[in-house]
């Protein structure tokens, strides 16, 4: 069943039919919104908070076929919104500076020969996890959300500039994590 | 010098967002810079391995739509009471309507076929009405000081007379 035949449906009062475009889009939108969040339960929160908040914006989504691109948009926007609270949380604790990644990160002992994929897998994650706020959102946002220069800038409200910037200095920071680490060479031999 | 400008073309042009002018310019880069070449193919490297792997381990367990319908079905009672307090301001407005209407069309009624003497000449200051068939004799008598009316206008004085011929 496409998308728009759903939404009309729901729109037309069956409304456990909406349960279908949950059980169908609920985990690449938690995924975006755990992306941001990085921590799973918030990140369960917000997600039902979306589908909530889809359902009762329903009749206004314009173009009905697109209700995945609407609901992770939705996501994403709801997401932020709670990272900024926390973010707000933590800046009155914390005076953590945006170029302390390196302390975030525990020196491992150079893995060659031994690593596995599933290995670089997490050292990945975890490269990404300690990169500085500003540039892993901006890093998720553009490869977990696979949003464009223009809607990221748009939705952090920064000049596109900056995002083209932040990503460029995150991935150098990501190379360089690798490189330190001696997993470059098996980024290439994995992919 | 001239690569460390690259590098950041490079990271837009993995993702497809260098403009027209950076593209060109950096394809004839790379026909010269073996070590561009190699910085462009870790980047779309790195970018697959992190569109990959990132997060998708936490999503696999994942299962919100029962507690997402749960919320849904909870929304409806509010709306069904929105419904039901707009309609029972609807019912309430149309009762109170009808009964102005009923009361209108009474008073209508008893007043078209209640004529009211208003004859301003005569010396009494008040007056009271009654039916001919309520007091027959006093009824002829002023029915034909009236021009043969079934309603007629009683001094006040008439009173006690009508009320004894009942």
């Amino acid at each position: 069943m496409q998308d728009e035949h759903i939404v009309e449906s729901v729109l037309g009062g069956d409304i456990q039919a909406f349960e279908l475009l949950v059980l169908k889009y609920q985990k690449p939108v938690f995924r975006s919104v755990l992306s941001i969040l990085k921590n799973e339960a918030e990140a369960e929160d917000i997600t039902q908070e979306a589908f909530v908040k889809a359902y009762e914006k329903l009749s206004t989504l314009q173009n009905r076929a697109g209700f995945y691109a609407w609901i992770k948009r939705i996501g994403i926007n709801l997401a932020l919104n709670q990272y900024d609270k926390n973010k707000w949380m933590v800046d009155v604790t914390s005076d953590n500076t945006e170029y302390d990644f390196f302390d975030n990160v525990p020196v491992y002992q150079t893995p060659e020969g031994e690593i596995l994929k599933d290995e670089l897998k997490k050292y990945i994650k975890l490269f990404i996890d300690s990169l500085p706020e500003k540039l892993r959102l901006v890093l998720v946002l553009r490869e977990i959300d696979e949003l464009s220069y223009e809607d990221i800038s748009e939705m952090l409200k920064i000049p596109v500039g900056t995002v083209r910037s932040r990503l460029f200095n995150a991935r150098q920071i990501l190379k360089d994590r690798l490189l330190k680490q001696g997993l470059a060479d098996e980024l290439s031999r994995v992919n | 010098m001239k690569c460390e400008r690259f590098k950041e073309i490079i990271s837009a042009f993995v993702d497809s967002e260098a403009s027209p002018l950076e593209q060109l310019a950096l394809q004839k880069h790379l026909e010269v810079c073996g070590d561009c070449k190699k910085e462009l193919m870790f980047h779309y490297k790195m970018k697959n391995m992190v569109q990959r792997e990132h997060g998708i381990d936490n999503c696999e367990d994942v299962n919100l739509s029962s507690a997402v319908m749960v919320k849904i079905n909870a929304l409806k009672p509010k709306e069904s009471a929105r419904e039901f307090s707009l309609a029972s301001r609807l019912s309430a407005a149309a009762v109170i309507l009808f009964a102005t209407l009923v009361t209108m069309l009474y008073a209508y009624t008893y007043r078209s076929s209640s004529p009211v003497a208003t004859d301003s000449s005569r010396q009494y200051t008040s007056y009271i009405y009654t039916h001919v068939n309520e007091g027959p004799e006093l009824a002829d008598e002023y029915s034909a000081a009236q021009g043969g009316q079934d309603y007629i206008a009683i001094p006040e004085r008439r009173i006690s007379t009508v009320s004894l011929s009942r």
